[in-house]
């Protein structure tokens, strides 16, 4: 702590001793208005001098008196060059105009493209949805969650599963951010599709380690997802017509230059399908989901601006009037940034995520009903401080208050008594500081340090301690906001890049994250009905530490980019079922917990090729996911279901010209672990399978190749579209999503193992316009 | 919530999906001693069955213990079980009651495994009654049995449900019917038997009420969640109650039997 307070000391007292102005302002698009994130401000006299926007477009540079060149570029973008004398404070609004030849062929221009090698930070993927446009996808809706599957260290749950998973973590150890708001349940249709609309996303980071002390609550990775601003020129719609849905999205200025929203919508409509069932039940059935994105923004004046953005959706099934399920998250983000000056740039959020699910058995006088739900309330305050050319700091602090509804049993049977467990509450809170300075024109680091802590609070009722054989052994009432355990820690946060050459560089990272809320899942694949439970009396929080080291170098002009990342994760304090745990309607939920630790590491190997007509990559992961419960395997280590030892991704795509673009993926996964038996015995004549370990077999391997088509219309100024044909599982290869054990219809008796597949051959069509 | 997944996989998988037979391979387990033994309330013959675990794939037909020393033991008297081929073992005409907690000891090949278990009350059957449906996607035209009773209040009762249709037996190892009072403790209880067949007229319908401990019911709940693939949580195998790692459970039952026969 000492140390840190001489570092920060320093750096302060580094100030002023020459005449110092700051260049400050926003750098937005010319043609929508909407903010650039990640565009740089580069002097020319100072090669290794400059300034990144943040996520609202402000960047903030501070330079001695003197005459500079200043270039102002985003990747795609044609550079905006301005010279200036300056002998005071200056600001600039610049909008950059899309470089559409040299973006079409994924080539650009300006320091930003080694961005791979020359940022300190490492064990980051970043994607915007215009360049995964071409990428076949399932049913051709492209989805940022499954392109993000493609990148090394980050794997998907396996077909109808919802969820990913980074570095052997669980799904539950993914934060995924909205516009800042948690998304507690990223999957649509079980996992088919993620509940993010690419046409309302403008920018998506995905943290896999070193993750910046801002960010907390989760052990694995941070998905930390910007919604567009909306078009603050010109009105406009864009949407696109699919086999399974569509879309369509209006945007629009508010008043023109100073305001802008934006609404976008998604529907499926497979049940369409089903009402040309002659079967009355599958006639009335239900299977669909939509999702509504809305955000609209203000400009007040020159320093301050309020953003408001929201985000609703809903997967809803049913059969006939008997049964009714339907689930889904609502978010809600109020910010207003405020310019305390050229260098303290502030944003202040209040912050709403709602998940939840309800279903519905029976009918007429004999239903039951069920839902279960979590509502967080949160308020955050992020400072940025652009010190000087050397450093930046971000400091600020948030608060969550957590509600967690375990559920409700309802029925219209008069003699029911409807069960209604207590609500369970909590707080988690933060605060944090981190610098990233710039120690030479080839060393750099970003060091912070976060400190988080959590109260379990009581609700008007008794609070249980429970032994590892699951008894009670004391009991403590408490009212409702009493504080009834506390818990925090400090998490330790640096990352530090060294160039070794110009196109070569290592990064090193090491990280801490506290995990205070955990997901316990009903079943080994992720399901909709999931529950979330708070750190307690018994459940201590998760705390995972990760080291990280990397080489990144680029060849040929930055045409292609290679990398090699290594990590090693220490995990405490994790969690899962003793055998047999009976989890529906428990108000004892964590009576049938046992507790554990575990370790991963891995190696990722990365290859892209950026420019040219034909662009792709080449992913390679080793890794592997181990746990260690006393209760659980005789107390050995045990694969994680997530252990998915090999996995490679081969994304291509070739351009032949202006109109017509092919692309192919295909993907190589070690099965899932799973527990299979190994051995049988009979019951009264029948046979019972016999277990020994835990995760001990394998699913089959997965893997699969994709291909897809897009045609171009010709665009004008007012409307362009394009048709996407895409075939999934081109080979048909059959990827297990079960495997069940019956008898062998040819010897009686005889147990043989069933897989089942979701998905063979699937093509597509997909149209897609703008004007 | 099992059907529920059921449901949703159910909807999953009409979308498209494929079954094939498939080889995989499997470890070779520890061979365990399984005992399956049943004692029923009244003077009955207690029958023990002692078997080990084979391969679960392939010749899978039940390794016979015949050698075994087997005493049941009520806390005052011993009663020996005679070996009568094929892995059982008997004791003929025993009367077992209720709120006595009886012992069973098996000794095999120096190997001892000891369960206890305490024969509980039984609770009786009030009546079957049943109600006609028509077709739905879960069920035929016929009519829905309902088995109806009192549950005994402020004590925790477990129940099995064994149901004859016109020949036709459910609720065996294999598609087990369990219920306890926990939601509906001290209450008149009306149990309709939806996951089953439904009847027609004219069928006699037998229904046994087996009143059970909760040992007994954890071990056959783990028995179905074993056998129907569970709620898909990570399978184990169920826990019985016998010491030394034998697998199987020291069932006790108390039966009570109705019958009754479909008119319109």
């Amino acid at each position: 702590m000492k140390k840190l307070l001489v570092i920060l000391f320093s750096i302060f007292s580094m100030a002023t001793y020459a005449q110092e102005f700051t260049i400050s302002g926003t750098l937005k698009d010319a043609a929508n208005g909407e903010d650039l994130i990640g565009a740089t401000v580069k002097v020319k006299e100072l090669p290794t001098v400059g300034a990144v926007s943040n996520v609202y477009g402000f960047f903030s540079l501070t330079l001695e008196k003197g005459e500079y060149t200043l270039i102002f570029t985003s990747l795609g973008y044609a550079p905006i060059t301005k010279k200036i004398n300056l002998t005071k404070n200056e600001r600039f609004e610049i909008e950059l105009t899309e470089d559409i030849k040299k973006l079409k062929e994924f080539e650009v221009t300006g320091e930003i493209e080694d961005e791979n090698v020359s940022s300190t930070e490492m064990g980051i993927e970043k994607l915007d949805p215009k360049s995964i446009e071409a990428i076949p996808v399932l049913l051709g809706e492209k989805d940022i969650v499954k392109t993000f599957t493609l990148m090394p260290g980050i794997k998907s749950g396996g077909e109808g599963n919802g969820g990913f998973f980074v570095r052997g973590g669980g799904v539950d150890q993914n934060l995924i951010l909205l516009d800042e708001a948690v998304v507690y349940n990223a999957s649509h249709l079980l996992g088919f599709f993620s509940v993010f609309n690419s046409d309302a996303i403008k920018d998506v980071s995905l943290y896999k380690g070193g993750m910046p002390a801002e960010y907390g609550g989760r052990g694995s990775s941070v998905m930390d997802i910007t919604m567009k601003d909306g078009n603050s020129k010109k009105f406009g719609a864009s949407g696109g017509l699919g086999v399974i849905s569509s879309r369509l999205t209006l945007e629009g200025p508010i008043v023109k230059d100073k305001g802008s929203f934006i609404v976008s919508g998604r529907r499926s409509y497979a049940d369409l399908f089903l009402k040309f069932s002659k079967d009355p039940d599958i006639k009335e059935s239900k299977l669909y989901f939509y999702d509504l994105n809305l955000k609209a923004n203000y400009k007040i004046n020159d320093k301050n601006r309020v953003f408001l953005s929201g985000y609703f959706g809903r997967d809803v099934l049913g059969v006939g009037d008997i049964f009714g399920f339907n689930w889904g998250n609502a978010t809600g983000t109020l910010r207003w940034n405020h310019l305390f000056s050229d260098k303290l740039f502030s944003n202040t959020s209040l912050i709403v995520s709602n998940y939840d699910y309800e279903f519905k058995i029976g009918s007429g006088d004999e239903s039951f009903g069920f839902k279960a739900s979590i509502l967080d309330y949160n308020i955050k305050q992020d400072f940025s401080y652009f010190l000087n050319d050397k450093n930046t700091l971000k400091f600020g602090a948030n608060m969550i208050y957590h509600t967690f509804d375990p559920g409700q049993l309802l029925s219209n049977i008069e003699s029911f008594t409807p069960i209604d467990l207590n609500d369970r509450l909590a707080t988690e809170n933060a605060v944090y500081i981190q610098n990233e300075q710039k120690f030479s024109e080839v060393f750099s680091v970003q060091y912070g340090l976060r400190y988080s802590f959590f109260n379990y609070l009581g609700n008007q009722d008794s609070i249980y301690d429970y032994n590892e054989a699951g008894d009670v052994t004391n009991s403590q009432f408490y009212n409702r906001h009493e504080n009834a355990k506390f818990y925090g820690g400090f998490e330790p946060r640096i990352a530090a890049k060294y160039m070794l050459d110009e196109v070569s560089s290592v990064k090193a990272s090491y990280n801490r994250n506290y995990q205070y809320i955990h997901l316990l899942s009903n079943a080994t694949a992720s399901s909709p009905t999931d529950s979330w439970v708070p750190s307690s009396n018994n459940v201590k929080p998760q705390i995972i530490d990760q080291i990280a080291l990397g080489y990144f170098r680029n060849f040929n002009k930055n045409a292609y980019e290679f990398s090699v990342e290594g990590y090693y994760k220490n995990l405490q304090n994790q969690i899962d079922y003793k055998d047999g745990a009976d989890l529906f309607l428990n108000g004892e939920v964590e009576r049938e917990l046992t507790y554990g630790s575990g370790i991963a590491y891995g190696a990722e190997f990365y290859l892209k090729k950026r420019k040219g007509k034909f662009t792709g990559w080449l992913s390679y992961t080793y890794s592997r996911s181990l746990r260690k419960f006393d209760a659980i395997n005789d107390g050995e280590y045990y694969p994680a279901r997530q252990d998915l030892i090999h996995d490679i991704s081969l994304v291509g795509i070739y351009k032949f010209n202006e109109k017509w673009t092919a692309s192919a993926s295909w993907v190589y996964t070690t099965g899932l672990a799973v527990t299979y038996p190994t051995g049988g015995y009979q019951i009264e004549g029948v046979n019972v399978p016999y277990y020994t370990g835990r995760n001990q077999s394998r699913f089959p391997d997965y893997h699969r190749m994709d291909l897809g088509v897009t045609w171009y219309n010709k665009k004008t100024d007012k409307f362009e579209s394009n048709w996407n044909f895409s075939i999934y599982n081109v080979y048909g290869r059959e990827n297990t999503f079960s495997i069940n054990f019956i008898d062998d219809e040819n010897n009686p008796g005889q147990t043989v193992a069933e897989q089942t597949a979701l998905f063979k051959i699937i093509p597509a069509v997909t149209y897609n316009f703008k004007f | 919530m099992k059907n529920l997944l059921i449901a949703l996989s159910a909807i999953a998988i009409t979308l498209s999906s494929c079954r094939k037979i498939i080889d995989i391979e499997l470890e070779e387990g520890d061979k365990k001693t399984v005992i399956e033994a049943n004692l029923y309330e009244g003077n009955n013959d207690f029958r023990v069955k002692i078997t080990k675990t084979g391969n679960f794939f392939g010749d899978n037909s039940p390794v016979i213990i015949d050698n075994a020393t087997v005493n049941l033991s009520d806390g005052t008297s011993t009663f020996p079980l005679i070996y009568s081929g094929n892995g059982n073992y008997f004791l003929v005409g025993f009367t077992a009651v209720s709120g006595t907690e009886y012992t069973l000891n098996v000794d095999e090949n120096g190997n001892s495994f000891e369960a206890k278990a305490t024969m509980p009350v039984g609770v009786d059957i009030d009546t079957i009654s049943y109600a006609f449906v028509a077709a739905s996607a879960f069920n035929d035209e016929g009519y829905v049995t309902q088995l109806e009773f009192f549950d005994p209040g402020s004590v925790n009762n477990f129940y099995r449900i064994e149901v004859d249709i016109a020949g036709e037996f459910y609720g065996g190892i294999s598609d087990l019917i369990l219920l306890d009072d926990g939601f509906l403790d001290g209450n008149r209880i009306e149990f309709p038997l939806f996951g089953i067949d439904v009847a027609q007229l004219g069928d006699n319908v037998t229904m046994n009420l087996l009143t059970t401990d909760e040992s007994t019911f954890k071990y056959l709940e783990g028995i179905d969640e074993v056998l129907g693939g569970g709620n898909g949580a990570p399978p184990a195998n169920p826990k019985g109650n016998f010491s030394n790692g034998a697998i199987g459970n020291f069932n006790v039952y108390v039966k009570d039997t109705q019958s009754v026969t479909i008119t319109p």
